[in-house]
């Protein structure tokens, strides 16, 4: 080790002792575990030997000195981080109104823009004016195409993620004669026609197949109460065959483990039923692959290995916790260290919104899966019969993390990543239909 | 809604006197309504009328050229593209040049991928010499783009050509051993090709990767990606995890009696060494776990936790 870095690490040690100092004679927080972790946290330090640089290093050292000096900041200041709501709540009123023209890049997925920004609302307990879902109503009807399925805008043609999040959306609304507008023959057609002989969907007629296609078709065909023997024959297995060496979930046999994929193979796996997941998949070795996704320092879970944290993965691999809860019930990934990672590093203090990371602008993307992520920490779940449907949550164990009041956001139903109630109310609307 | 034909295509010299371009928007006030240019409205609006009547012409050609340089993320527009190279019986050969070009300027999007391969299946005699080029300056520019190494594992596959693989992957893992793009690169490699044989691994390929792994971990020994590779290698191929019992002392030799706590040079090690010790030791095996979650891996606890619960419950 050098000399610099041999007086670097000694001058943070003087700073060290005298944060510490602070934390024990003011009494700012009323629980200090929160303030605790986060000091063992930037002690525990590097996630990688120091001796070899290549660019994954560098880049993994470049962001966790921008975190470590952020928690610094605040261990010297003696406090823990809050959920700046009022902020948010502006950043997301901005974002029912217009769009400038470089929004064009979301043309072709405008239904997540509707599912990002409500659910992220309805996350923070915010009023949704009626306007609001009037109009909201009126362009996802306007997005049915022909030939079935919900299109990214007007005119195009049914996408299954834009129809996954115009049906997201649509539970948000709660309006019954919205609902009643869906053709949900022509629905369960078209879904049939994306469905592939191996068990796998594509996004779209000619499009890509991949988990993200397989898990939007079965939220879908869930939701409306579709989900038949003949839509999902072979499916599991495909899944299955999925995971990788490593334990997550590629887009397809081969690919490399990835949070997003990994998150919709297993909720996709949970929502074709109990059996189905703890028997076609390896499910400890999806438990290690998710819990090394956690950053050491950082707190927040990369999507990859060797990939940097970001906060959208706070949902897509902490997404998974909520299925361990049920499944293994056994406490797994650290909610804490998530929880300081999600409120020291991802809020953007000036014009609200949430972030990949300290540096980067929030969107409405990582707006919403990072409160998704927070309500994971928040609440610890579990279901009897281990369908969807059934689940239920009751706050973290105060010895697990400690949530002040003011940061507590709606608890969620985790497979489908709405507020809870919302996909429960929509199902039954529609299996009472089926009867 | 009426949307306005200016001269802006006439230099282009198609005539759309008979089309009424399509609203491309639901009318009256809307919830984050994009603000659309003029020329996006015109362009998309123009496409989306040829669309619905079916119209498949050098002019549908021309005009989805210039909505993917607008916003090349718009599936629809991909796919009316393609419907229109193959009634108007278009050479592949050129639209893959085309689809190159438009690669290039847009690293990120994966429309591109799909597209290309819509096409090569098309072709009666598709030719793998122009495909692999473009993978590797991409992944020259962004080592770990995901959808660029899958697109290459479809090409691999498409062309059941294997032959280049593993040097290409080794080029990249000398660049950055780090790079779980390519470990995982080299897993399908090996495995989609035992796989495709129907039989086991042979000894011979099994015992070469292994060496090649354990070379590439005394460069690196904390790097999870190789460590991943050498375990799935193993469980893989049904070797018994037991073999690497000497290989892993040498980085993680902290659990016997009066051994230096500070000595660990690998966390990976240390859990194939507990995982070892779980069948012969369990009482080593549980301090293995305490270890980690007090003191080498605090923020995995609740894991480590996890993992002693199981071997002492069983
Ligand atoms: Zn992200």
């Amino acid at each position: 080790m050098s000399s610099a870095s041999d007086l670097a690490k000694a001058q943070y040690l003087l700073k060290l002792l005298g944060k510490r100092r602070v934390q024990v004679t003011t009494e700012i927080e009323e629980d200090s575990s929160q303030f605790d972790l986060m000091i063992d946290m930037t002690e525990n330090g590097t996630n990688f030997e120091e001796e070899l640089l290549t660019a994954t290093t560098e880049e993994q050292k470049r962001t966790e000195d921008t975190v470590k000096g952020i928690y610094d900041d605040l261990i010297e200041e003696g406090r823990v981080p809050h959920l700046l709501k009022d902020k948010h709540e502006k950043y997301l009123n901005a974002a029912l109104g217009q769009l400038p023209p470089a929004f064009k890049g979301l043309d072709a997925s405008q239904p997540w823009i509707y599912y990002w920004v409500i659910n992220s609302m309805k996350l923070l307990q915010l009023e949704v004016s009626q306007d609001v879902k009037d109009q909201t109503a009126r362009k996802l009807l306007g997005l049915q195409h022909k030939d079935g399925g919900l299109g990214g805008g007007v005119g195009q043609i049914g996408h299954a993620a834009a129809t996954y999040a115009g049906t997201l959306a649509l539970t948000l609304l709660e309006d019954e004669e919205t609902w009643n507008k869906i053709n949900r023959d022509q629905l369960y057609k078209w879904l049939l026609s994306i469905k592939q002989d191996d068990g796998s969907f594509v996004m779209h007629l000619g499009g890509e197949k991949d988990t993200r296609a397989v898990y939007c078709a079965l939220v879908i065909a869930s939701l409306f109460d579709l989900l038949t023997p003949e839509l999902t024959k072979g499916t599991a297995e495909w899944l299955a065959k999925c995971q990788t060496y490593e334990g997550g979930f590629g887009g397809v046999p081969y690919d490399e483990a990835h949070g997003g994929y990994t998150f919709c193979g297993a909720a996709a796996l949970v929502i074709l039923g109990k059996d189905v997941f703890t028997k076609t998949i390896n499910v400890e070795k999806l438990v290690k692959w998710t819990v090394v996704r956690q950053l050491r320092l950082e707190g927040g879970f990369s999507g990859r290995s060797n990939k940097l944290v970001d906060g959208c993965y706070s949902f897509w691999v902490g997404g998974l916790i909520p299925i361990f809860d049920i499944f293994l019930d056994h406490e797994t990934a650290s909610r804490a260290g998530l929880q300081n990672y999600i409120l020291g590093c991802c809020q953007n203090e000036q014009m609200g919104g949430l972030r990949d990371k300290p540096g980067k602008y929030p969107d409405f993307y990582h707006t919403n899966y990072v409160l998704l992520g927070l309500t994971v920490v928040q609440n610890k779940f579990k279901s009897d019969d281990f369908t969807p449907y059934t689940i239920s949550s009751e706050p973290s164990d105060h010895s697990v993390v400690s949530v002040e009041g003011c940061d507590k956001l709606d608890t969620i139903n985790p497979i489908f990543g709405l507020p809870k109630g919302y996909a429960e109310r929509f199902h039954s609307f529609f299996a009472t239909k089926t009867k | 809604m009426n949307v306005s034909k200016t001269n802006y295509y006439s230099k282009e010299n198609y005539n759309w006197d008979d089309i009424e371009p399509l609203p491309i928007d639901v009318e009256g006030v809307q919830v984050s309504q994009i603000l659309y240019s003029d020329e996006y409205r015109q362009v998309l609006g123009l496409l989306r009328a040829l669309q619905s009547q079916k119209e498949y012409s050098e002019r549908a050609l021309f005009i989805t050229q210039e909505a993917i340089k607008l916003n090349a993320a718009h599936y629809t527009v991909w796919q009316y593209r393609y419907h229109n190279i193959i009634e108007l019986g278009k050479d592949i050969e050129e639209e893959l040049e085309w689809v190159e070009d438009i690669a290039l300027d847009n690293i990120k999007n994966y429309q591109i991928w799909n597209y290309r391969q819509l096409l090569l299946k098309k072709q009666e005699t598709p030719n793998p010499k122009k495909e692999f080029p473009l993978i590797q300056v991409m992944l020259d520019d962004d080592p770990k783009n995901y959808h660029v190494w899958s697109h290459r594992k479809w090409l691999v596959q498409f062309f059941n050509k294997y032959d280049e693989e593993l040097p290409f992957v080794d080029y990249f893992i000398e660049h950055d051993v780090y790079n779980n793009s390519a470990w995982s690169h080299r897993f399908f490699t090996i495995f989609s090709q035992v796989e495709k044989s129907g039989k086991a691994i042979t000894d011979e390929i099994f015992e070469e990767e292994v060496e090649y792994t354990k070379d590439q971990i005394k460069i690196a020994p904390q790097n999870v990606s190789s460590w991943n590779y050498l375990i799935g290698l193993y469980e893989s191929s049904g070797k018994e995890l037991s073999n690497l019992e000497e290989f892993v002392l040498t980085y993680a030799n902290v659990l016997n009696e009066g051994s230096d706590l500070e000595s660990l040079k690998s966390i990976p090690a240390l859990e194939i060494l507990i995982k070892i010790y779980s069948k012969s030791n369990k009482s080593l095996a549980s301090k293995g776990y305490d270890l980690l979650s007090t003191k080498y891996d605090p923020i995995r606890k609740n894991y480590w936790e996890y993992q002693k619960k199981q071997i002492t419950t069983v």
